[in-house]
């Protein structure tokens, strides 16, 4: 986690100095009578920077004060990080992609088609459920969903462009 | 309007059948998140918050928000009690001693007290925001821009050194709060600031989109990687009545909670969390037996039970009478008012006495409700326990991503809901708490505005903020505060080598 946590803290100073510039050159700062903009985005910029730096140090001393205590098993840690990796690639990023693509396919499918097909991808990608669970299971979310937001909440959802 | 009028002009709006139904389905979907492991108040009041687009009335949308909020609370006990599994981050502290007493075969006495300790407190909770919201509110209407810029400011800093672990990484997320809240066009130079020729950026980021994503999909992305998985107990659960030793033991820690819970509760970032736990410090302090505590000591439900109530309560005072959330939670609440057109703050009550009024007398019923739900049907809420993730996630990102199209009708949204669903998932991940960002994004405009205000007033001199006796006077209370957790993290730094 240290590791991780020093390269975020380096890409916070980056991106809080990128802030402070984008808010002073393009922004403008104004006068102190009259704050311009890019004032307030300036001043959170460079206090990002400054936290950045802050937590780099943190870090930093954290790690040098837990050089004396007791390590847990190497390979209890290489366990859970292959556990980790393996639940990244078979449910996190499927999902992160189901999600994706039903962002994409939401206006062109419509809101019926691109919803059944989002529920059917995640129960037989990400959960692993059989073919006859997972349609069920899509059918039915896709119609309350539907009861829900369009008849309850009046809200429009889209018809599609694929079919219009 | 005098108190005991306002307070019956509540009580006319709340009673009102559609106030009722809702009272009740606020406290119901409340109790069945409280129940549900890692789905808190503040991510089930930002998914229901499309809703708050379509139901008509403003008292009528903010007694749903409330009734979710507190009755959360309730429900966070039982799977605290019977599976050791806190359902939302109040109850963890109830773990400790109900899961104990669970495994004794006394569930039904724990889980009885907790309500009973809960309805108390939040009833206690109740009336201390009916006698205190009015006079605080009439004392905020002096507050000009300068006193409103340091109650803002003062406010978040309160929220970020007692929320979280890390003082630093709450405010790192208090920055891109803020820098968010600008993103958009400026009010006053009428310049688009961070929307890099993207349209929909010009009117900057949705606030529903926004609490969505930060706590719906974040905390559904973290679920993906890690599965979470309790130990039913399965003795019987028993009479939830207390017994006469049970009450003896209990009475005084259900009072103590109840004030500390809402002294602490008024306080922006202490809230129902900080509350429970001090609470539960307090109750083994004091107690004649503190080596019974963790053994499965009633005090050890009844305290923290009753402060995370009463918190619940209190920490609507700075909202309805300052304009200030304490929490994400309350922050859901605040936006919600927002949509429907409502500004919280001290003339609230004065322009719209049916939405304060109204609102709070709510909360009495809804708290008699919630004594109804959870002492019968105990059993019931334990079974909700067992609705598979599986089942739960997929139905949370298509509620979350519909949702986020409803409210603008474009799939930008949806981007911007996954984009902000990653941000929250990693900022999980490092130990970053999403509550200081939602508050800043929602506090955002007034602290730019009443910021640009003072200096406009000042002729540019940032002395305004310290010259001005209720401005200073809220500098001076911040770091009070301050240097007192300051003193109490160096006490702690200095005991830890030699103890125990």
């Amino acid at each position: 986690m240290n590791r991780a946590e020093r390269i975020a803290s380096v890409v916070l100073i980056a991106f809080g100095l990128a802030v402070a510039y984008y808010a002073r050159e393009v922004l403008k700062l104004g006068l102190a009578i009259s704050p311009g903009a890019g004032f307030l985005p300036h001043k959170i910029g460079l206090a990002m920077a400054a936290l950045g730096a802050a937590w780099f140090a943190a870090t930093f001393f954290a790690s040098r004060g837990d050089a004396g205590e007791a390590r847990p098993d190497p390979e209890s840690i290489a366990r859970e990080r292959a556990l980790r990796r393996q639940r990244i690639l078979t449910r996190f990023l499927p999902g992160i992609l189901l999600i994706l693509a039903y962002a994409w396919i939401f206006e062109r499918a419509g809101y019926f088609v691109s919803t059944v097909l989002f529920m059917i991808g995640w129960q037989k990608g990400v959960e692993r459920e059989g073919w006859g669970k997972s349609v069920l299971i899509a059918l039915l979310c896709a119609g309350a969903m539907w009861a829900l937001f369009s008849f309850l909440l009046k809200g429009v959802l889209p018809a599609g462009s694929w079919f219009s | 309007m005098d108190l005991f009028a306002g307070l019956l002009n509540g009580f006319s709006v709340a009673l009102t059948p559609i106030n009722l139904l809702f009272a009740f389905l606020g406290a119901l979907i409340g109790t069945a998140v409280g129940v549900l492991p890692g789905l808190g108040p503040a991510a089930t009041i930002a998914l229901l918050l499309p809703t708050a687009y379509a139901i008509e009335s403003p008292v009528t949308a903010i007694i749903l928000m409330a009734g979710i909020f507190y009755g959360s609370m309730y429900g966070g006990s039982t799977t605290s009690i019977l599976m050791n599994l806190p359902g939302e981050a109040a109850s963890v502290v109830t773990c400790i001693d109900g899961y104990k007493m669970a495994q004794q075969g006394r569930a039904g006495a724990a889980l009885g007290i907790a309500a009973i300790g809960s309805f108390i407190a939040g009833t206690v909770g109740l009336i201390g925001l009916t006698l205190f919201a009015p006079p605080i509110a009439e004392f905020a209407l002096s507050f000009g821009p300068p006193e409103k810029f340091s109650l803002a400011i003062v406010g978040l800093l309160l929220a970020v050194t007692l929320s979280g672990s890390s003082i630093v990484k709450g405010l790192v997320m208090m920055a891109f709060g803020l820098l968010l809240a600008s993103v958009g066009l400026d009010p006053i130079s009428g310049k688009t600031r961070f929307s890099f020729g993207v349209t929909e950026l010009q009117s900057g980021f949705d606030f529903v989109t926004l609490a969505m994503g930060m706590f719906g999909l974040g905390e559904i992305f973290y679920g993906l990687e890690s599965i979470v998985k309790g130990q039913v107990v399965t003795t019987k659960v028993g009479s939830v009545w207390p017994t006469m030793k049970d009450w003896v033991e209990s009475r005084w820690a259900i009072l103590r909670g109840t004030l500390i819970g809402f002294f602490v509760g008024v306080i922006p970032g202490g809230g129902a969390v900080i509350s429970s736990l001090v609470s539960y410090a307090a109750e083994k302090k004091i107690s004649k037996h503190p080596e019974a505590f963790g053994q499965g000591a009633i005090a050890g439900v009844a305290g923290p039970e009753s402060a995370n109530n009463a918190a619940s309560s209190s920490s609507f005072i700075p909202l309805l009478t300052l304009g200030i959330p304490g929490n994400a939670a309350i922050a859901m609440i605040f936006a919600a008012l927002l949509i429907k057109g409502v500004t919280p703050g001290p003339f609230l009550i004065q322009e719209r006495p049916d939405v304060f009024w109204g609102v709070i007398a709510s909360m009495y019923i809804g708290n008699a409700m919630l004594i109804v739900l959870n002492l019968p049907l105990v059993g019931l809420w334990a079974q909700l326990v067992r609705v598979p993730f599986g089942i739960l996630a997929p139905v949370i990102i298509l509620f979350t991503c519909v949702g986020s199209y409803s409210v603008q009708g474009q799939v930008f949204d949806i981007y911007c809901l996954v984009g902000f669903g990653l941000f929250g998932y990693v900022a999980r991940k490092l130990g970053f708490e999403a509550g200081p960002l939602v508050l800043a994004f929602v506090l955002g405009p007034m602290v730019e505005g009443s910021m640009r205000q003072s200096l406009l007033m000042s002729g540019g001199s940032f002395g305004i903020f310290v010259e001005r006796p209720i401005s200073l006077a809220l500098v001076g209370l911040f770091a009070v505060l301050a240097l007192g957790q300051l003193a109490v993290h160096l006490m702690k730094k200095k005991r830890k080598p030699g103890s125990p």
